[in-house]
């Protein structure tokens, strides 16, 4: 299924984000469940699947990293398949380094660290997200897989810094 | 299931005719029922113009129930069979209870492991509290058709929006079991928005914290040109105003120096004596104590209002925890807040009025009663889902889901099928394989939580998926499909794709009741009412008939361009034939034939729904989403 298509643009990786929030109010608005309360059984089960695709295509779209290997896929190119997950050696040292941070400051309950590491680590999402855009434009395809695949391995790390502190703040 | 339109029989429903719709706020301590009258949502007062109902049940001598205050009023000398928060035994078993102070009843349990949902002992017989709170939505519902001079047609009832699936199933248990048609079951902190945000026009980013009698929940929501659309959700459904009169009843016990434990009279009178403390001490400095024992024995004590902030401030920042959380989920910072609503009564204490002001740095926004907004919200749902609303202003909720949903996998370890805070409705299958040559069963075990290992999880329901044909041990493809619909309420099926062995269920069966058990409560409902059940299964069959004759009817003539002639001949002669049906008296044919229009209609709904969407993305003109680099 093309996300892109449900939410009627075109495929790319730059989006306004506010812009896309407010096509998926309007495209839930026309198809909830809600707005067929009184209907005949049939169009509120159409209702409730079309819901559910709109809900999944703006889950795909509003997250750069899913929106990164949704365009890919549509390339017929799947970034994290397991037969092929070499990373530049460079990049894997790095996220031995900032393992070893997150599990430091773990141990000391260094809330104001893993803040830290939390804004850091949005801003290199951020910026891997911007060379992504730049090469899926010049269809430098390989390279977008590889941007892509970073781009997960910074999300995943982002997620246990905020598991970290949802635990310290237990 | 259309109940509770029960007009005359071939007589189909005015389109325009108004359908008493109530909203109903099922609160720990004390329930609430609001509709909309003249355009406005108002709360409905009893006969002595008190609109809030104590939730208390008590099973007197003799074989009455006594709700609301006429119960409360013997929570003191007849403890044990006065029931009061309720709402916190709903679909927990007696498992769960261990290390909760407001537990001083009997308990039981039918399957005898501890596990089963849990019922109370009285000295009418053990009671679950499904039942016990069917007494209070009775009262309510009884209430509001005396008050609104009809039938009603359906009713929003309000859960936490931290309640997993077992007690979001219990609450829609009681509510069927009290005769009332269910029109949705809707978290309390986006009622209360709903309210907040219609009342004032709100636009902008909300946090809507809401610290009721016996749950707190905060919700972050986005309101935007009628849409809420709910951030994130967190909570704690064991946490609220009654554990703040606990901590004050301990702290007196101790301060006294009393060493037996109290009987079941004396810590009611001592709970109702703190509780009173504590309301005191939001507009006073200090208040007293004070608990008769009996015997011309008592005890008081003078609590400075410094010293219960003391006391229960590790309850606020537990409070603050869930707010964090919530905040981080969202993936908005406190600076992003435009406001702080306050919800429940436990939030008029001001030392978490000032823990909210401290962490967002402007004060909370108080400007609604904190009691009745959420049954506000609920009546202003519950009027647009009977489809009372004018077209045009109407406003739409996205909900989410507030407890991950997942499967048991090897080990005991939880596969998450749906995260936490995604948008319901919701729907996600996965596919899982055999783990041995020749497997021909499997069983799937679904949880809710947020936890890693099984035992820490909420255990839902377990099921089995058979007659899976042998195959080596990886070849099976068993494709598990979870669905969580517009309640929030879960419900799984599970397909072997290579043969097609399939298996349904609504998850249920581990908490709650079973659907022959509420039917059978119901049945002798209704013998005891002298009701006919073949005359009701009737009227029941053509009541929906009548309904689906109408809506597609309708639907058949505006978009006659849907259709090809065939089709629309087609259609247009099965609504005849059922028509026909509806006149006469066979029950079983009218709702054959009512569901064989369903499925004839299927094509011509999803056509309906394509042009739906073709519309809203070529109506509304909007700046590109593709971002200008």
């Amino acid at each position: 299924m093309n996300s892109f298509a449900e939410f009627g643009i075109e495929p790319t990786f730059a989006l306004d984000l506010n812009a896309l929030a407010s096509r998926y109010r309007d495209l839930q608005s026309a198809v909830h469940p809600d707005r067929f309360a009184n209907a005949t059984d049939a169009e509120q089960r159409a209702a409730m699947a079309r819901a559910v695709e709109v809900n999944d295509a703006y889950n795909t779209l509003k997250d750069p990293v899913r929106r990164a290997m949704h365009l890919l896929s549509l390339k017929g190119i799947d970034a994290l398949a397991a037969s092929d997950t070499s990373m530049p050696v460079d990049f894997l040292m790095e996220q031995v380094e900032w393992r070893e941070a997150l599990a430091d400051a773990r141990l000391k309950e260094d809330t104001d660290r893993l803040d830290a590491l939390g804004a850091e680590i949005a801003s290199i999402l951020r910026s891997l997200g911007d060379t992504f855009a730049a090469a899926w434009r010049g269809e430098h395809l390989g390279v977008a897989t590889t941007l892509a695949r970073k781009m997960r391995f910074m999300q995943k790390l982002g997620e246990e810094v905020d598991s970290a502190l949802s635990d310290l703040e237990q | 299931m259309a109940l509770l339109q029960i007009s005359e029989p071939n007589e189909s429903p005015e389109p325009h005719t108004r359908r008493l719709a109530v909203g109903i706020d099922l609160g720990t301590t004390n329930s609430l029922v609001a509709t909309i009258r003249n355009a406005v949502p108002e709360c409905l007062p009893d006969a002595e113009g008190r609109s809030m109902l104590p939730s208390a049940v008590r099973y007197a001598e003799g074989g009455a129930i006594e709700v609301g205050a006429a119960a409360l009023a013997h929570r003191g000398d007849d403890a044990l069979n006065t029931i009061t928060s309720v709402k916190r035994f709903m679909g927990r078993s007696v498992a769960d209870l261990r290390g909760d102070a407001t537990a001083r009843y009997q308990f039981s349990t039918p399957t005898g492991d501890g596990k089963g949902q849990l019922k109370i002992t009285t000295r009418q017989g053990a009671m679950s509290p499904v039942e016990i709170s069917a007494e209070i939505l009775r009262t309510l519902k009884e209430r509001a058709q005396q008050s609104l001079g009809g039938p009603l047609y359906g009713a929003v009832i309000t859960v936490p929006a931290y309640f997993d699936d077992a007690q979001r199933q219990a609450t829609k248990d009681a509510a069927k079991l009290a005769g009332l048609n269910v029109l949705r079951l809707l978290n309390e902190p986006t009622a209360a928005a709903v309210a907040y945000g219609l009342d004032k026009q709100a636009e902008g980013t909300f946090l809507i914290y809401d610290l009721g009698g016996g749950t707190f929940d905060v919700s972050i929501l986005r309101l935007s040109r009628g849409v809420f659309e709910v951030l994130a959700t967190a909570g704690d459904t064991h946490l609220g105003g009654d554990d703040f009169d606990a901590a004050l009843a301990k702290y007196a016990f101790d301060t006294w120096g009393l060493t037996r434990a109290l009987s079941p009279t004396g810590q009611a009178n001592l709970h109702a004596a703190a509780r009173a403390a504590k309301e005191r001490l939001t507009s006073a400095h200090t208040a007293t104590i004070k608990v008769n024992w009996g015997c011309g024995f008592d005890s008081s004590l003078d609590v400075a209002r410094e010293q219960f902030t003391t006391l229960t401030q590790p309850l606020v920042d537990r409070t603050l925890t869930a707010v964090k959380r919530a905040l981080r989920d969202a993936k908005v910072k406190s600076d992003d807040i435009d406001g702080v609503v306050l919800v429940g009564g436990a939030t008029r204490m001001p030392h978490v009025r000032a823990a909210l002001e401290a962490h967002f740095g402007k004060p909370p926004l108080a400007d609604m009663n904190p009691d009745e907004v959420v049954a506000l919200g609920a009546a202003i749902q519950a009027d647009q889902l009977a489809g009372n609303g004018k077209s045009g202003d109407e406003h739409l909720l996205l909900d989410v889901i507030p407890l991950s949903l997942g499967l048991e996998t090897m080990g005991g370890l939880v596969e998450k099928i749906i995260p936490r805070n995604a948008t319901i409705p919701a729907a996600k299958a996965q596919e899982f394989t055999t783990f041995k040559d020749g497997q021909t069963a499997m069983a799937l075990h679904v949880v809710q939580g947020e936890r890693e290992l099984v035992a820490d999880c909420r255990s839902l329901a377990r099921f089995e998926l058979r007659g899976i044909p042998p195959m080596v041990a990886g070849a099976a493809r068993i494709r598990v499909t979870f669905q969580v619909d517009a309640d929030g309420l879960l419900s799984v099926s599970a397909t072997e794709t290579t043969s097609n062995v399939r298996a349904d269920i609504v998850v249920k069966p581990s908490y709650g009741l079973g659907d022959g058990e509420i039917a059978s409560m119901l049945q002798s409902a209704f013998a005891a009412a002298g009701s006919d059940m073949q005359a009701r299964a009737l009227a029941e069959a053509r009541v929906d008939a009548t309904a689906l004759i109408g809506a597609l009817g309708a639907a058949v003539e505006v978009d006659r361009a849907l259709l090809s002639d065939a089709e629309h001949a087609a259609l247009v002669s099965q609504i005849a034939h059922l028509r026909q049906l509806a006149d006469g008296s066979d029950h079983r044919a009218i709702v054959r034939a009512t569901e064989a229009l369903n499925m004839a209609s299927t094509e011509f709904a999803g056509r309906r729904m394509d042009r739906a969407v073709r519309e809203a993305l070529a109506g509304r003109r909007i700046d590109s989403i593709e971002k200008m680099v």
